[in-house]
Formats: structure tokens, sequence, C-alpha cells
């Protein structure tokens, strides 16, 4: 949650957060381009993790279709760059207004749904996300099942940077753009509509909170968020195919929210570098059965840092929590709205 | 002859946050101890505490049996009923399961026969024995939560503020069936409340808790008697 | 004419399998009020436990019996050392859990088994097949139905099954009545196993055993359970055959079998946007 720090702690936290900041924008001066690339795709997780946070940690509608707005706005991105020719600055503007609209209209039926019912649904636009690109009656658009490439957008001359580099740039200005929106967003008027839609619709309809009309924006809000993610990816990898955006994507959309701390908007910083690093490092370990590693680590953090990584820093640096909840029994059967 | 329950020196507290603080009280066997006090003054938590929802120092003893430290069931199934103040009722299942829940450690066959008792009591339970028990009103899941612990055929009842929110009519029923299982089965009864007139009426002795410590105890005829103490005290 | 029955029959037929794991999962719903993702895979694994006890000659019966009750404690001991440690935390660290679970699961499979893809036997003798249905097809109905009477009967009607219900709805209540909520838990998940092994057992011979076995079935099972209304077996099972129907039906007529998958549940989604809480399914009470 955006709780307030105390006040003691502010400044070094600022002051902190603006030198990683400078830190990781010069990285790229130090590094090849593989490394870049992958500073890259990290920004595009966190970006996505981030509409999860608005969507599912402070809004309470659990969606397990992320993967598919995110292939959304990266086939956006591979059409209009290789289609339509649009200059690539654009793209990710176009990408992030598109993807809202198409986030508004999926919630015209979603926010009718609660629990579980949402999740098979949502679940269910993963599913039908990759086979809907396959379809032939697409395939002039899509490229169907052996999708599109996409070229690297050059960089201005002026700068002296590669293209990487370039790419890095952009996606790091979205990202700050997209982390300013968001926390502004999150920690107004309609932040706290969205907790309260998620702690307690019926009071927060007698209150009149118009429950509909934030649960599109939290929809329309997150899947613009995961649109703009997707897009940036497109451009990172240069090539979109239908499974890349598989319910697979969904799945590690969500793991890696919840490692980070899904009602956090920092911890999305390391649900992104989850998601990068783990699958690798599981491979390392055991090539036979990557993905039993990375299961594994997921068990393991989530059974150790229930309220994901950001939780950690938050007690470090004394954030105020909220008292502890009244001791219930073994499994809170506290279901997701 | 012991004590039914006994609280020695108990403190207890959600987190780091201390609300009950050496607390003592007891209840006498077939005896009703009313412990009163205002909002916030540590009444419900010193319920839970006994209930095991809380970690605790100092002694609980049910029967001379200390559980301090034990789970909630295993405390249930020394024979502690608890009614709690949100009347803890099992909303999706209906009335009648609600009541064979409450029956869930016995092993007699009695069973049916009480159920019937209970909806003979509470006509309006009985009319809505198989709908869910969550369509019930305030007063009605009173009954039916007072009821279920009663099921367990318990040794000790602890109700937390059974006359919370509900109508005087419905508060007279409770209280008159309470007063019957006191003299009929030889209840031992612990009673939080904020009502402390009808507290005081049912109850043998009363202990007032003010801020998690115990300000004032004693008989309860002398208590409501004293009017310097229902005066400042009490309330009324 | 002949040929729609034919269609309709052939989605019973899925729909029967679909059913059953739809069980398993209304079943750790019951117990936990969660889904549990790795419902699928646990199955698989327990199929492949099931086929080296044939490899070793034992007969049919004894290893459909020695399977089940082995996938009753493996699910008891997952609860016990994965899931309980978990404890409390929150709904979204629940599913990470079971999703880490479906990984490992899958894993296990593809080590034990290999790549290759198994036959896997048939109990049913060959007379219970007829013009619409094979033998295999009409006793894994059979057997969902029998699993069904069973779960009703024994979540309905015994004071153990009530005790499950109350525990995953309530446990703080539970606790006051002197139900050891963590005990419920764990046989919860024990049940559940062993009903996906049963569904793994009935999936096995039609679609052969492979550690993707599971993979779209789980997505189906999960639909059917959700479209019957997820606390209720017999609406589970219903709308499992329902789902078996709709999807054979649109992919022949209507869309074609890639995108069967897609209309079937864009039906499903209309459906619930009609009836939120599944056809079959009771609304959940909510009074303030």
């Amino acid at each position: 949650m955006l709780r307030r720090t105390t006040s003691s702690r502010k400044p070094i936290l600022v002051v902190g957060g603006a030198a990683a900041l400078l830190l990781f924008a010069c990285g790229p001066y130090f590094m090849n381009g593989y490394n870049i690339f992958q500073l890259t795709m990290l920004m595009s997780y966190a970006i996505a993790l981030l509409g999860i946070v608005v969507l599912t940690g402070y809004c309470g509608q659990f969606s397990l279709g992320q993967g598919a707005f995110f292939g959304f706005g990266a086939y956006v991105a591979a059409v209009l760059i290789g289609k339509a020719s649009l200059h690539y600055l654009l793209v990710l503007p176009v990408a992030a207004a598109a993807s809202f609209v198409v986030g508004a209209l999926v919630s015209l039926p979603a926010i009718r749904l609660k629990g579980i019912y949402l999740a098979l649904t949502t679940f269910g636009l993963a599913v039908a996300f990759p086979q809907l690109l396959k379809h032939p009656g697409l395939e002039a658009v899509t490229g169907g099942v052996l999708g599109l490439t996409v070229s690297l957008p050059q960089p201005p001359e002026f700068l002296g940077v590669t293209q990487d580099h370039w790419l890095f740039l952009v996606s790091l200005v979205t990202t700050v753009i997209a982390f300013a929106v968001t926390a502004g967003l999150l920690r107004g008027r309609v932040g706290r509509a969205f907790i309260a839609i998620s702690d307690n619709p019926t009071a927060s309809v007698a209150m009149g909170v118009s429950l509909q009309h934030y649960k599109m924006l939290a929809f329309a809000f997150s899947s613009m968020l995961t649109g703009v993610a997707g897009a940036i990816s497109a451009l990172a990898v240069r090539y979109v195919a239908p499974d890349s955006f598989s319910m697979f994507l969904s799945v590690t959309l969500l793991v890696g929210a919840v490692v980070g701390g899904v009602k956090s908007v920092w911890g999305v910083i390391f649900g992104a570098l989850f998601m990068l690093y783990v699958p690798n490092i599981a491979n390392q370990i055991s090539e036979a059965a990557p993905w039993a590693v990375y299961g594994a680590a997921l068990i393991l953090v989530v059974t150790f840092i229930p309220d994901g990584i950001a939780s950690l820093f938050d007690r470090f640096i004394g954030r105020r929590r909220n008292a502890a909840a009244e001791p219930t029994g073994v499994y809170a059967p506290s279901g997701v709205k | 002859m012991t004590d039914m329950l006994r609280l020695t020196g108990v403190s207890a507290g959600y987190g780091k946050t201390p609300v009950l603080h050496e607390v003592s009280l007891s209840v006498q066997r077939g005896g009703v101890t009313a412990v009163l006090g205002a909002n916030g003054a540590g009444k419900t938590t010193t319920i839970r505490t006994i209930c095991g929802l809380l970690p605790a120092t100092g002694e609980i003893a049910i029967a001379g049996k200390n559980i301090v430290g034990q789970t909630s069931d295993r405390i249930a199934r020394l024979g502690v009923a608890h009614v709690p103040d949100n009347r803890g009722t099992f909303i999706d299942l209906t009335v009648r399961e609600n009541l064979l829940l409450g029956a869930h450690t016995r092993r007699d066959g009695e069973v049916e026969g009480d159920i019937e008792r209970f909806l003979e009591l509470f006509p309006r339970l009985k009319s809505r024995i198989h709908q869910q028990a969550g369509n019930l009103s305030g007063g009605e899941q009173q009954m039916l939560a007072l009821s279920r612990a009663l099921m367990l055929r318990p040794q000790i009842l602890l109700l937390d503020e059974p006359s919370f929110g509900l109508a005087p009519k419905v508060v007279a029923e409770i209280f008159e069936l309470l007063r019957k299982v006191k003299e009929e089965d030889g209840l031992s009864v612990l009673l939080v409340e904020q009502n402390a007139r009808m507290a005081l009426m049912l109850s043998d002795k009363a202990y007032v808790l003010e801020s998690g410590k115990v300000v004032l105890s004693g008989d309860s005829r002398d208590l409501a008697s004293d009017d310097a103490i229902r005066k400042s005290y009490l309330g009324y | 004419m002949g040929e729609f029955l034919n269609q309709v029959l052939a989605g019973v037929a899925n729909g029967g399998i679909y059913a059953s794991l739809a069980l398993a999962l209304v079943m750790i719903y019951q117990a936990t009020q969660h889904i549990n993702f790795a419902q699928g895979e646990m199955a698989t694994l327990s199929t492949f436990g099931a086929w080296f006890l044939f490899d070793a000659g034992m007969p049919y019966w004894v290893v459909f019996a020695l399977t089940v009750f082995g996938s009753f404690i493996m699910g008891a001991l997952v609860e016990r050392l994965v899931v309980k440690p978990v404890g409390t935390a929150s709904p979204f660290a629940f599913i990470a859990v079971t999703v880490g679970l479906l990984m490992i699961a899958n894993s296990a499979s593809h080590w034990v088994g290999g790549g290759d893809i198994r036959e896997f036997p048939s109990p049913f003798p060959g007379w219970l097949g007829s013009r619409y249905l094979s033998a295999h097809e009409t006793g894994t109905i059979l057997v969902t139905m029998i699993v069904l009477v069973a779960l009703l009967t024994f979540l309905k009607r015994t004071p153990f099954g009530l005790a499950m219900r109350a525990a995953a709805q309530n446990p703080v209540s539970s606790g006051f009545v002197g139900i050891r909520v963590g005990l419920m838990l764990t046989i919860g998940w024990g049940i559940s196993a062993a009903i996906g092994a049963i569904a793994g057992m009935m999936v096995a011979p039609i679609a052969f055993l492979e550690p993707n076995m599971m993979g779209s079935i789980l997505l189906y099972a999960f639909a059917g359970a959700l479209l019957g209304g997820i606390n209720n077996p017999t609406g589970a099972v219903i709308g499992s055959f329902a789902v078996g129907i709709f999807e054979n039906l649109l992919g022949v007529y209507v869309t074609g079998s890639e995108l069967k998958l897609t209309s079937a549940l864009c039906l499903i989604v209309i459906l619930l946007i009609l009836r939120p809480s599944g056809l079959f399914g009771k609304a959940a009470v909510s009074r303030v």
C-alpha cells in the first residue's frame, strides 16, 4: 500500500531513489547490447506489473488475462510499425490508447463477475488470445502463426547512442511517466475509491462510489499500462508471435506481481527482476527441470515473504502498517472480490 | 471446589499492543459472572483470550486445568462454548446445519432431541430450519448462536455482548433462556455485557474493566444497589 | 439428425472426462475456498504412478485402489508441507503456491515419464460400448456419477463432511465448536487429490498418458465447475457435460476446431454474466 513514510526517513528515500534512477539511466553506457535489452525488458515487465497492482492489488479485481493485454499492445506496436509505418515514438502512446479502450470494453462484461468467476473469464481471455491471433481470418494483419517482425527504431543522430540504448532511454522515460501517473492516481481520490471497492463493495456503494465506473477505470488503466509494456517488449524483442503471449505469460505476470507484493507500486521492480532472472537461474541450476526450480523458488518466496518482497523494505524503512487484523483460523477464506 | 473458570494475572494483546493487563477473575461452578465496562475496556479481548485466539501470559484454568497456549478447538473440546459478539454464524449453511455443528464434539445419541428442544424454544428458528442462516435477522442469528453454543452441552458458556443491537423484546427472550439454563442445567456462564443492568440481574458476581484492568469487583447485588458505583462505573 | 446426435454424444463423452476433474476442483474449493491450479498436473502424476504399478503386473482394480489411496496421502502431505506454511497470507499467495506446485508436478511427470506417450488400460468390458459411446466413455460417465454421489453424500449427509464445509467457510467459528480446522484442510486436499487420480485414470486411456495430458482438460473442467456453480458438485458435473457438448458442437458447426475453446469460453462468459454464480450456484448471501 502507498503508506506514508515517517518523515525522518523521507529525505533519505528521495535522494536514494533519485541516485538509483540516475545510476540506472547511465547503466547502458557500460553494458553490451544484450544486457541493455534485458534492462529494457525489465522495465517492460515492471510496467505490466504496475497494471496488476492497480487492478488486483488496489481494486481487488482478480485478472488472469494480463498476458492478453500485453500481447495486444505488442501486436499493436508491431502492426503499426510494420504495416502502417508509424513513427515509433508515436507507437507507444497509440498502443496505450488502444489498450485503454480494449480494457474498457473487456471490463463491460467483467465488472459483473466476481472472484473466481472473473478469474475464469480473464483466464479464458488469456487462452483465447493466441488462438485468435492464429486464426486464418486475421492472418493478413497478425501474420498468423509465424507472427511479425519489428524493425528496431533508429536513434536520432545527435545523441550518438546505439539502437538498443535509444530504446532503453525511450522505455525509461515511459517507465518514469507510468510510475508517476500510477502513483498519482492511486494516492488520490481514485486510489481511495479502488481500495474502498476492494475492502467493502457494499459500503462503497452506500457511500456513493460508483462501483461500475471505478472498476471500468481500473480495468482500462491497468490494460493501458500492460499494453504499453507489451509494445515496449515488441520493440525490444523485434518479433511478435502468438505463442509468446500464451496463458503462461498471464500466469508468470501474476506470479511476478505476488512476488513483488501485489499491493505495492515499488514492489513491481522486484517482481520484474524475478520474472527476468529466475527462469535463467533455474535453467542453470537444473537443465532437466528448470520449471520445477522456478516453481520451488516461487513457493519459497511466497511462504517466507507472503506480502511480497516490497514488504521487507516497508519494514526496513519503518513505514506505518495497518494494525494486525483480527486473528483468524488456518486459512482466512478471504476471497477475492 | 475449584472454580469453573479462573484467570490469574492474564495479560494479552494484538501484536505488540497490550490490551489486557494482569486481569484476574473467576466463575464458580454453576455461577454466572458478569464482565462489564465501556467500549474498548477489554471485555471482548478477555473472551477471545480465554478461547485461545490471542497469545496470553498468566494462567487461565478451566476446572483447574491451565489452557493458556491451547488452540481454540481444543479449548472447545474441554466443554467451553463461545457465543462471539458477531454471532459467528455459518452464513452459507442452513439453520439446521448450524445447530448440528454445535454438536460436533458430541458422541451421544441425543443430538436430535436437543435440536428439537431449541426449535421449540425459538419458533422463529423452527420456521427457517432449512434456510441459509445468513438470511436471518440479527435477533434470530443471536438465538441461533446461543442454541449452537448450548448444543455443545458445555460446562461453561462464554457470552460476548448477547444483547448488542437487539430489540428489547428479543433481549428479554434471550436472558430468559439463560436464566432457565442456569437453573436447570447448572451451567456456568461468563457474561460480557454493556447492558450492565440486565447483566447484574442475571449474575452472581461482576467485574468492571477499564482500559484492560479490573477496577471493581464484587457481588452483583451489592454493585447494583450501590448508587455511587452505578453512576460512575455502570452508567445508570 | 443422426450426425447431430453423434456430435452431442461425443460432447457428452468429453464432458464425462471434464466432470471427473471438475469434481476434484469442487472438492478442493469446498474444503478451502480456493482453486488448486495444480489439480490437473497432480492427477497426471498419480496416473503415471498407476502406470508403473500396471507395468509391474498388478491387476487393474488393485492398482486403482492403491493409486487412489496413494494420491490421498500425496495430497495430504502437500497440504501439510507446502500449503499450510503459507497460511493466511492472501488468496494471491495461495494462487502463486498452486502455480508453483503445477510447475513442480509437471516437471516431475516429465522426469518420471520422459517424453514418451504411453497407452493406459481401461477396465471397462466391451459390452458397455454402444453405437454412440465406447465402452470406456460409458464407463467414465458411470464412474463420474459414482464419485458424484459419494461426494454429495459425504459433504451433505455426514457430520464429517459438514465439519469440512464449515471449516472452509468460517474457520474461527469452526474452532469454537471444536472442529480441527487444520485437519479438515489436510483431508480436503487428500480427497481432492484422490478424485483427481480417478479422473486421470479415466482420461489416460483416451488421451494417452503423457506429461501434458491434463493441460487443456483442466481449463474445461474449471469452466464446467464454474458454469455449474463452484459450490455445487451436481452443478459442476452438469456444467462439465454442457461444456463438452458446447465445445464439440461449436467446433463442428460454427467455428472450426481451432477456435472451439475460445468460443466455448465466450459462451460460458455470457452465461456467467446472466447468472453470475453459475447456473446452479447459490448466490452468496451478502448481509452487512
